[in-house]
């Protein structure tokens, strides 16, 4: 078939023009892909911006936001009501124009679109079964483009999104996992200064020292007393543990305390073995003399 | 045309009625998603009949599958990680009050603490909290700040307890009731006694 035959025939029956507009509409969203993943914003990009003139509209980035985003919305309101929350301003159930924006959307892009291109699909195959004229064939047309449009949008773009949605989340767990053990590791330092500095002022009034244990000092037993057992700590949710405690009496006026977290430090298994016997957790160090308290990340 | 009306406007009232209900975003979503999500497997399987030829309904049937299939998977990750988002900022708020909270308290415990150590013998360490600590409770007036939210002491002969409770911030357990009877919040007890200071992040 020739081009003007074909040209004649969309002229005939606009109808035919439906698989065109649709053909470039997918078209428009492979040159997206490629733009996301590929070129973000090269003058490549811009060259095929220009190169697709029946679909202005398509570049239009707030409806076509709108037309996937229902749940994307609703994410950004909840990251919302989470800043809020993180300064105790957050007051809930009320109602806002992002939430009529959410549900509108989701009725749009995933009712109101897809029975749009249903009906002009079932439409055009009945006009053609039938050869009535009516509904016209601009109205089967505009119905089944529209349609064809939301839905192209509501459901492709998903699609496409995912395998990067999905990349970007893992990435941020792992890094979070990263700063909440280095996070865990300065907390741990802090919770072992509270308790070394404890055992630094028990013998203060005595003038320093000993703590061997002898006439006068300070037993092991009565050191270990301040020591707590913390069920809980500084910790996030994910790393968060318990940390054992490991005193050592170096000398009559030096200690040594050890935490160790039961959860992975910075060095893995084989490369650093704790105090306690286990590999790879944080590890943290305290020196205790009479006069101050030094503090070390070990792991 | 009648099932479009009608599942608009279900779909429009479930989420109203259960955000009204939960005042969760996501809870009304999800509920409103459902509705959305069979209707579209609904419109999918029409779609599939207006097609005449084997070859056409397969593919029409696979195309809308992988649609709405990848429909869910983005929108389920997007779900979980506004949520992981939500609580991730929750924690570092937590992170940042118990700092707080313990470095603000921490002093006047290890000044109790070592004021005692340095007593004649038979001083309680209460006594020595109440010399340090003149007009009563402590600290309320001098080192609350607008996260810390009051502080609470008990002291006793042999033990001083001091207890901070926040104003906003959550706590690791939800249901875990506050001392002034409030649920869910950050809750953070020092303790002294003639053994020494420790601390217990209660919640």
């Amino acid at each position: 078939m020739t081009f003007r035959t074909r040209l004649r025939e969309i002229w005939g029956n606009p109808l035919h023009a439906v698989w065109i507009i649709l053909a470039m509409l997918e078209i428009g969203v492979l040159v997206v892909c490629y733009d996301r993943f590929v070129l973000h914003n090269t003058s490549l990009w811009r060259l095929f911006r220009w190169a697709i003139p029946p679909l202005p509209v398509f570049f239009m980035q707030d409806i076509h936001r709108i037309l996937w985003g229902s749940y994307i919305d609703a994410g950004g309101i909840r990251v919302g009501e989470a800043i809020s929350a993180f300064s105790g301003k957050l007051v809930r159930g009320i109602w806002k124009p992002e939430h009529t924006l959410v549900v509108i959307t989701m009725a749009l892009s995933y009712i109101v679109g897809p029975s749009l291109f249903l009906w002009g699909l079932k439409a055009r195959k009945a006009r053609i079964q039938t050869k009535t004229a009516k509904p016209s064939a601009v109205f089967i047309l505009l119905a089944t483009a529209i349609g064809g449009y939301i839905v192209v949008f509501a459901l492709m773009i998903p699609v496409l999104s995912c395998a990067g949605s999905w990349n970007t989340w893992q990435r941020m767990k792992t890094d979070s996992y990263v700063n909440a053990v280095r996070d865990g590791a300065v907390a741990s330092v802090s919770v072992l200064g509270f308790q070394a500095e404890q055992l630094r002022l028990m013998p203060e009034a005595k003038g320093g020292g000993p703590w061997s244990g002898g006439p006068g000092g300070i037993s092991i037993a009565e050191l270990d007393r301040v020591l707590p057992s913390l069920e809980r700590g500084l910790w996030a949710p994910g790393v968060k543990g318990s940390m054992k405690y490991i005193l050592e009496v170096s000398s009559s006026d030096s200690l040594t305390l050890w935490g160790i977290a039961d959860v992975q430090g910075t060095l893995s298994g084989s490369s650093f073995r704790n105090k306690d016997g286990t590999a790879g957790n944080v590890q943290v160090r305290a020196g205790v003399t009479p006069a101050r308290v030094t503090e070390a990340v070990e792991n | 045309m009648r099932w479009t009306i009608f599942c608009t406007l279900l779909l429009i009232t479930a989420f109203i009625v259960i955000y009204r209900t939960t005042t969760d975003i996501w809870i009304a979503t999800n509920g409103a998603g459902i509705i959305a999500v069979i209707f579209l497997i609904g419109v999918a399987f029409r779609v599939t009949r207006i097609f005449d030829r084997r070859w056409q309904k397969i593919t029409t049937a696979l195309l809308s599958v992988l649609l709405i299939g990848g429909l869910l998977s983005h929108w389920i990750i997007m779900w979980k990680m506004t949520e992981w988002q939500y609580t991730q900022l929750q924690v570092i708020r937590r992170v940042i009050y118990n700092g707080e909270v313990i470095s603000t308290l921490r002093t006047p415990a290890d000044d109790t603490f070592r004021e005692f150590r340095g007593s004649p013998p038979g001083t309680t360490i209460g006594e020595v909290f109440r010399r340090l600590n003149p007009g009563g409770v402590p600290l309320v007036d001098s080192v609350v700040t607008e996260d810390t939210g009051p502080i609470f002491a008990s002291v006793s002969d042999s033990t001083v307890e001091m207890m901070a409770e926040a104003r906003y911030v959550t706590g690791f357990d939800p249901v875990f009731v506050n001392h002034d009877g409030r649920h869910g919040l950050a809750q953070i007890q020092i303790r002294v006694t003639p053994e020494g200071a420790s601390y217990d992040i209660q919640n």
